[in-house]
């Protein structure tokens, strides 16, 4: 059993891996899109919105995406790689995003950035509700409470009435702290440095 | 506001500084992460202490240290960060946030934009070590040495390029409280994007936290048995 983790030259993959590993799941790192091949794929993200989504242009990343949802396999989108998701973003001028959740990201107007530690509840329902499938069976654990690190300017405003999604907290509720469309995660806050609810939650996800 | 904790680098090991002239060991990062982890530290701030003199290959080594860390908290790196080769040695590492001191003060506008477009501005910090003299305030400039005056900073400059600007009182570094809240009137910046550092006890804490302060650095004495992060986190609550 193994994921793949997108490698587009960004990111703290290092610490991607590291918290994978916490659920015992072996990771690769895959630079090149034919080289995917397991049945979950992980979009890891630090930078900014325009360089990123080139960059999964430049390399055909766009194309393997879609194609690894549209074959049913799993997709986890962390922070920027959450916000690639989604059909445009207002960052960087203006950008065009994958279209793969029906939500748009826009520049924040109630903070400056958002990089604080929120409150987080997680019922394992909402995944199974959705329809997004959790193969392992990493962790009997239903629900989790705990906290999660936020560090972004940009949010993503959901649109699609069909898909789970919980807010940040309440003064930013209008912006999706995480979303779930059939077999597709997306997270605002990073997982990986979430220290001991980020651990409990990769073994829930998966 | 998060409390987090600053870690100064030397030789690949930890030390704690006092006054910005003395240091204490610390030990090894690792041991050191783990210590922290424990405490549920919000965030680690990894400094180089690096001045004029610094090289690559140092900077190199000190990398080093970092590509091993497990360490599941939101870190921040910096110290002599000065060149885009550089920044080009930090993807992959498990790094969240990037600190600059020199680059804000001498208006490195390529350096920045490089890093903008590959870490994005909210992975941007800018670090002020300022020392209050009298009626006036100086900032210590590391790759020149030496100190110019606050006023003649470019703010407009820092707050395009930073997301949160790092305030370090030098003259109470290592203290157990005492962070000269006049920097705070000096500095153009809203509170919110502001973290402070340097004399932070639990009374600074809570003031920083009335004022909505981006957050704290408890200097890293944290590490010593007379110290914990627990106490402060209390009040802040309070």
């Amino acid at each position: 059993m193994y994921l793949d983790i997108a490698d587009l030259g960004f990111g703290n993959l290092s610490s991607i891996q590291h918290w994978v590993s916490l659920a015992n799941i072996k990771t690769r790192l895959v630079d090149c899109p034919t080289k995917l091949s397991s049945s979950t794929l992980l979009l890891p993200g630090v930078g900014s919105a325009g360089s990123y989504l080139s960059r999964l242009r430049e390399l055909k990343f766009d194309d393997a995406v879609r194609e690894h949802v549209d074959k049913g396999g799993r997709l986890i989108g962390i922070c920027l790689g959450f916000q690639a998701m989604a059909k445009f973003t207002e960052e960087d001028s203006g950008q065009v995003g994958l279209s793969l959740i029906d939500a748009d990201v826009i520049k924040m107007t109630e903070v400056f950035s958002n990089n604080q530690w929120h409150a987080f509840s997680f019922d394992k329902r909402v995944l199974q509700v959705n329809g997004y499938p959790c193969d392992y069976k990493r962790s009997k654990k239903r629900k989790l409470s705990g906290r999660v690190f936020f560090n972004h300017e940009y949010g993503v405003i959901n649109h699609d009435k069909e898909a789970a999604t919980v807010p940040i907290n309440n003064a930013l509720s209008r912006y999706s702290g995480l979303i779930v469309k059939n077999n597709i995660l997306g997270m605002q806050f990073h997982p990986e440095k979430s220290q001991q609810t980020g651990a409990e939650l990769i073994r829930m996800i998966l | 506001m998060r409390i987090g904790t600053s870690l100064l680098l030397q030789n690949q090991n930890c030390v704690q500084s006092y006054g910005w002239e003395l240091l204490r060991p610390l030990g090894d990062a690792d041991t050191a992460v783990s210590a922290l982890s424990e405490y549920a530290c919000d965030d680690i701030s990894f400094i180089r202490i690096a001045r004029g003199d610094d090289c690559l290959a140092e900077f190199t080594k000190d990398l080093d240290v970092i590509r091993q860390l497990k360490c599941s908290t939101p870190v921040a790196f910096g110290g002599g960060l000065r060149s885009i080769t550089h920044l080009d040695l930090l993807r992959g590492l498990p790094i969240e946030r990037l600190v600059f001191s020199s680059a804000f003060i001498t208006k490195d506008v390529q350096l920045l934009k490089h890093a903008q477009e590959n870490f994005g501005r909210q992975s941007i910090q800018c670090l002020l070590p300022v020392s209050a003299q009298a009626d006036e305030f100086e900032v210590f400039c590391c790759n020149k040495n030496r100190y110019i005056k606050l006023i003649n900073l470019d703010f407009d400059f820092i707050s395009e390029f930073a997301n949160e600007i790092i305030l370090y009182d030098t003259r109470h570094d290592g203290c157990a409280s005492g962070f000269d809240a006049r920097i705070l009137n000096a500095v153009p910046i809203s509170p919110n994007r502001l973290v402070l550092t340097g004399g932070i006890g639990k009374a600074e804490v809570k003031w920083a936290k009335k004022l909505r302060a981006a957050g704290v650095l408890i200097d890293n004495k944290t590490l010593h048995q007379e110290s914990s992060i627990a106490g402060y986190r209390y009040a802040a609550r309070m």
